[in-house]
C-alpha cells in the first residue's frame, strides 16, 4: 500500500515516507517544513512524572541521608559490642545488655523504664484486679448469709439518732419554700 | 565418592569458608579491613548475657495468687525457648556431620540422629500439640492426662507404662 501511493510522489508525500522509515519513536506523523536549525518536538508531557520522581528522592534522602551518616559513623567508630562473661557479684546496668551502639544509648540516655520495670508494673495490675475481686466475692458472700441466717443487723444499717423533734427540725430543711 | 574420598577432599568440599560465594564475601571484607577497622575505637563495649532468676513454677502456686500464676507462666515459655534452641543446635550437627561424611552418614552419624530423635520425642512430649499462644496451665493439664494415661495402661497389665521425669 504505501508503494502505490509513493507512485503519485510530491515533495511533502516523499518526506512523510522517509520518516515512516524511520520511525522515531518521539516524532508524531505530522508534516514538517524543515525551517532552520532547532525544531520543538511535539510530544506528551513528561513533567509530572519526572517531578514526582525528584520529590520522591528528594523526601526519602532528606531522611536517609542523615540517619545513614549518623548509623555510619557510630558503626565504623565504635562498632557493635562483645558478648562477655557476667564478672562475680557484678549487677550490670541495663544499657549493657544490649549490643549495638545505638541501642545502648537510646537505653542509656533516652528511656526511663527498664524491662524489669514493665514486668512489675504488670505485676501490679494483677495484683490491683485480683484485689477488688477478691473484696467483691467477700461482700457477695456477706450479703448471702445476711439473708439466709437473719440474725443481726445488716452492715449497712444506720441506726435512729435522737428524738422525734430534733429529727423534725432537720426535715425542715428538706421542705419545698413556702410561699407567704 | 564415600569412604574413598581422603579427609582433606572431605574437608574442602564440607566447610567453605562461609555461605556466601567469595565474589561477594571478598570486596566487603576488603571495605571492612581498610575503612572500618583502623577507625575503630580501641576500648571496645561489652555487653551481658541476661539472667534470670528461678521463681515456683505453676505446680507450687497457689490457685488465687495470679501473680505466682504469672511468673511461672514467663518463665516456662522461657525454658520452651530454651529447649527449641537446643534442638537447633542439635540439628545443625546431624546437617553437618551429614554434609562431611555424605554417603557414608548412615553408619557415621548414627550418635547425632540418636540424640535428635530422643530429644524430639522428649520436646513433644512436653510442648507439643498445644497450640499457639497458651498459658502454661495448658501444658500442665497435658502432664496430667499423661500420667492418668499412662497409670490406666499399667492398671490394665502392660507393665512398662510407667511416668518418666
Amino acid at each position: 500500500m504505501p508503494i502505490l501511493s509513493t507512485l503519485r510522489t510530491t515533495a511533502s508525500a516523499g518526506v512523510r515516507f522517509a520518516q515512516a522509515l524511520v520511525q522515531k519513536s518521539q516524532q508524531t506523523k505530522v508534516p514538517v517544513r524543515y525551517m532552520g536549525g532547532n525544531k520543538m518536538v511535539v510530544r506528551p508531557s513528561r513533567f509530572q512524572s519526572q517531578q514526582l520522581k525528584d520529590d520522591v528522592f528528594y523526601f526519602l534522602s532528606l531522611g536517609i541521608v542523615p540517619l545513614g551518616l549518623i548509623v555510619l559513623y557510630t558503626n565504623v567508630r565504635i562498632g557493635p559490642a562483645e558478648l562477655v562473661d557476667t564478672p562475680e557479684g557484678y549487677v550490670p546496668e541495663k544499657h549493657e545488655y544490649y549490643k549495638l551502639p545505638i541501642t545502648r544509648y537510646i537505653s542509656k540516655y533516652l528511656s526511663f523504664n527498664s524491662i524489669e520495670k514493665y514486668h512489675e508494673r504488670s505485676l501490679y495490675y494483677l495484683y490491683k484486679a485480683d484485689m477488688k475481686r477478691k473484696a467483691k466475692l467477700e461482700q457477695k458472700k456477706v450479703r448471702q448469709l445476711q439473708k439466709s441466717q437473719v440474725d443481726q443487723k445488716g452492715w449497712y444499717y444506720v441506726p435512729i439518732q435522737g428524738t422525734l423533734e430534733q429529727r423534725e427540725q432537720s426535715y425542715e430543711s428538706f421542705k419545698p419554700n413556702k410561699k407567704v | 565418592m564415600s569412604s574413598a574420598e581422603e579427609p582433606s577432599k572431605r574437608l574442602a568440599r564440607y566447610a567453605p569458608e562461609s555461605f556466601w560465594p567469595s565474589s561477594l564475601t571478598k570486596p566487603i571484607q576488603y571495605v571492612r579491613e581498610k575503612f572500618v577497622l583502623p577507625f575503630r575505637q580501641k576500648e571496645r563495649p561489652v555487653y551481658y548475657h541476661r539472667r534470670f532468676e528461678r521463681v515456683p513454677t505453676i505446680d507450687q502456686c497457689d490457685i488465687d495468687d495470679p501473680l505466682c500464676r504469672y511468673e511461672a507462666n514467663v518463665q516456662f515459655l522461657r525454658d520452651k525457648k530454651v529447649d527449641s534452641a537446643i534442638l537447633k543446635i542439635l540439628r545443625r550437627r546431624l546437617t553437618e556431620c551429614n554434609a562431611y561424611w555424605g554417603a557414608d552418614a548412615l553408619h557415621k552419624c548414627e550418635k547425632e540422629t540418636e540424640t535428635l530423635k530422643e530429644n524430639m520425642q522428649n520436646w513433644y512430649i512436653r510442648y507439643g500439640e498445644i497450640g499457639y499462644n497458651m498459658d502454661v496451665l495448658e501444658y500442665y493439664m497435658k502432664q496430667k492426662h499423661r500420667m492418668i494415661w499412662l497409670r490406666r495402661r499399667k492398671e490394665n497389665g502392660e507393665t512398662d507404662a510407667d511416668y518418666r521425669d
